[in-house]
């Protein structure tokens, strides 16, 4: 069964461009990557299926029913995490706990403890004078707390340490191996390539692409940046896989597709001053995977 | 109910603020009063002076000033105004603030209705106007009674309140009405309140200028005057037929474009 299935959903906001003709389908059980730059129209898409805003055209329905007309039904059995938390002045964590839970109807103090030890949260204290990650760990505690069997995440991991990540990333996997079907949005790829199944692309409101994760995992781009003290000729670098090869002021960068020992074994030659292996923007990608779809 | 609490417990501290502004300001008044009271001759010789008009405008009517229904009736319009502001401020703020504090993405998300919420928030809302009424009618009874040397005037401050409270209900949707209605979020209780004061100062125009009298019926000040009740005559049917009328628009209105309403991130 399909849990969540978008059909043609159209926003614009006045003139300007929300999401265009976008079609989906999130299967049961799913972890669903959905993919983007920023403004790309991965939260309207969202906003939108939990009628925080209203379609221009199209339609959606989430456990098969239509989202406008069921929507608080729906939502009973959604959890949902936006990418920036704000909550209300004056509350301790556990009181913004609790009054999220009481619009489900259920007691979760249980659950409130369970997910509180193991994102090391303290619930006695105030929100406002928590940190920016700390907040964020109340917004995934609030978005779980209930169970949910759909669960929206949009841009989850921006202020969560390396380490909370990997325990976020943990409690996901177990919540889907109960049966939770879940929703990514993310704008970095290596995030959604080691959580996802399938993955939606969108570029400037439109889906351009939907790729099971093991096809986009064959593009393995880094970005590399070495500094020397001499001058180094970049012919030895125009290896297969090199890609944007440049040299400015001692610093040669290049994008890497491939094994990346065969790259170090090339880079270790030389005598460096500094070395750089990022992730390269999903802009930087986008741009040469679709080079090499044309 | 869990809206509703948390609501009413949002609005509480500025409830007690209002309420003690209030009553410093019933206080104030109350002493020009007594001042006004000892020299009776003198105020109304000095009074007498300004064109009758411009007196009836800013609400001295046919009552003597030095007589507490006198200075109940010139104040009433006064205590109107702090109540109307406070009920639209009240409302244009309710239902936006989710959104100018950016909870709404907490709220929405969530399993209730738009419609559910509204009415939480309404209800928040007309228990908070009703306290601030409940506490001007008392404050205003125990100052009066203690500078009362006439009859009572108790049941005509209760039947007065009761009538202020028609009327905040009204303002509190107007707020609502708007803040539905409009895109800037901000805005709307300012709005709100300046439509209040531009219906107050329409209220003194059409009192100042007879042609303007067919005017009387788009200004709510001009409806339940306490000079009315002072004087043993009863109000006209169509103010109430109007006030009615107008809260239930308000309330479509509300209800309406709030549940088509974009939130805004």
């Amino acid at each position: 069964m399909s849990i969540i299935e978008i059909n043609n959903l159209t926003k614009y906001y006045g003139k300007s461009r929300g999401i265009i003709d976008v079609s989906l389908e999130i299967e049961e059980g799913e972890i669903f990557g959905f993919i983007g730059p920023n403004g790309a129209g991965k939260s309207t898409t969202i906003r939108t299926l939990l009628s925080l805003i209203y379609p221009t055209s199209g339609s959606a329905t989430i456990f098969g029913k239509d989202i406008i007309k069921d929507g608080p039904e729906i939502r009973k059995d959604i959890g949902y995490l936006p990418s920036e938390v704000f909550y209300y002045e004056n509350m301790k964590v556990i009181d913004l706990l609790n009054y999220s839970c009481s619009f489900y109807k259920k007691d979760c103090t249980q659950r409130i403890k369970e997910l509180s030890d193991l994102m090391e949260l303290e619930l006695n204290r105030k929100i406002d004078d928590l940190s920016y990650g700390n907040k964020k760990k109340v917004g995934i505690i609030q978005g779980l707390v209930h169970k949910p069997k759909l669960i929206i995440l949009d841009e989850p991991t921006t202020g969560l340490d390396p380490l909370m990540q990997q325990r976020f990333f943990d409690l996901l996997k177990k919540e889907n191996e109960e049966g939770a079907t879940i929703l990514f949005s993310s704008h970095i790829l290596s995030e959604v390539q080691k959580l996802c199944n399938r993955v939606a692309i969108i570029k400037e409101g439109r889906i351009v692409k939907i790729e099971k994760i093991a096809t986009l995992k064959a593009t393995n781009y880094k970005k590399i940046r070495i500094e020397t003290k001499e001058k180094l000729s970049l012919d030895s670098f125009d290896l297969p896989g090199v890609k944007d090869l440049d040299d400015t002021d001692h610093v040669i960068s290049f994008l890497h597709n491939g094994d990346i020992n065969t790259i170090l074994k090339v880079i270790s030659k030389y005598k460096l001053n500094n070395l750089w292996i990022e992730e390269p923007t999903l802009e930087e990608i986008f741009m040469h995977y679709y080079e090499r779809e044309e | 109910m869990n809206i509703y609490s948390k609501e009413f417990k949002d609005t509480f501290k500025s409830l007690i603020i209002w309420s003690l502004s209030i009553a410093l300001f019933i206080y104030i008044a109350m002493m020009k009063f007594r001042g006004y009271q000892g020299n009776t001759e003198l105020v109304t010789e000095f009074l007498g002076s300004f064109p009758k008009p411009l007196m009836a405008a800013l609400g001295f009517g046919e009552l003597d000033i030095s007589t507490i229904p006198g200075y109940y009736s010139a104040m009433y319009i006064y205590f109107l105004m702090i109540a109307g502001i406070h009920a639209a401020m009240l409302g244009g703020h309710t239902l936006v603030k989710e959104e100018i504090e950016k909870t709404s993405e907490f709220l929405f998300p969530k399993p209730i209705s738009r419609a559910r919420i509204i009415s939480c928030k309404l209800l928040a809302g007309l228990s908070t106007i009703l306290l601030l009424n409940i506490f001007m009618a008392i404050t205003n009874i125990i100052f009066v009674n203690m500078n009362n040397e006439g009859s009572s005037i108790t049941r005509e401050i209760i039947i007065l309140n009761i009538l202020m409270f028609l009327l905040q209900v009204m303002f509190l949707l107007l707020g609502t009405a708007i803040s539905a209605i409009t895109k800037n979020n901000k805005t709307s209780g300012a709005v709100a309140t300046g439509i209040i004061v531009s219906t107050y100062f329409l209220s003194v125009l059409i009192g100042l200028n007879n042609k303007l009298k067919p005017l009387v019926y788009l200004t709510p000040f001009k409806y339940f005057n306490a000079e009315t009740i002072f004087l043993g005559k009863s109000y006209d049917l169509i103010y109430f037929i109007i006030t009615f009328g107008i809260i239930t628009i308000f309330t479509i209105a509300t209800y309406y474009f709030y549940n088509k309403k974009d939130i805004s991130l």
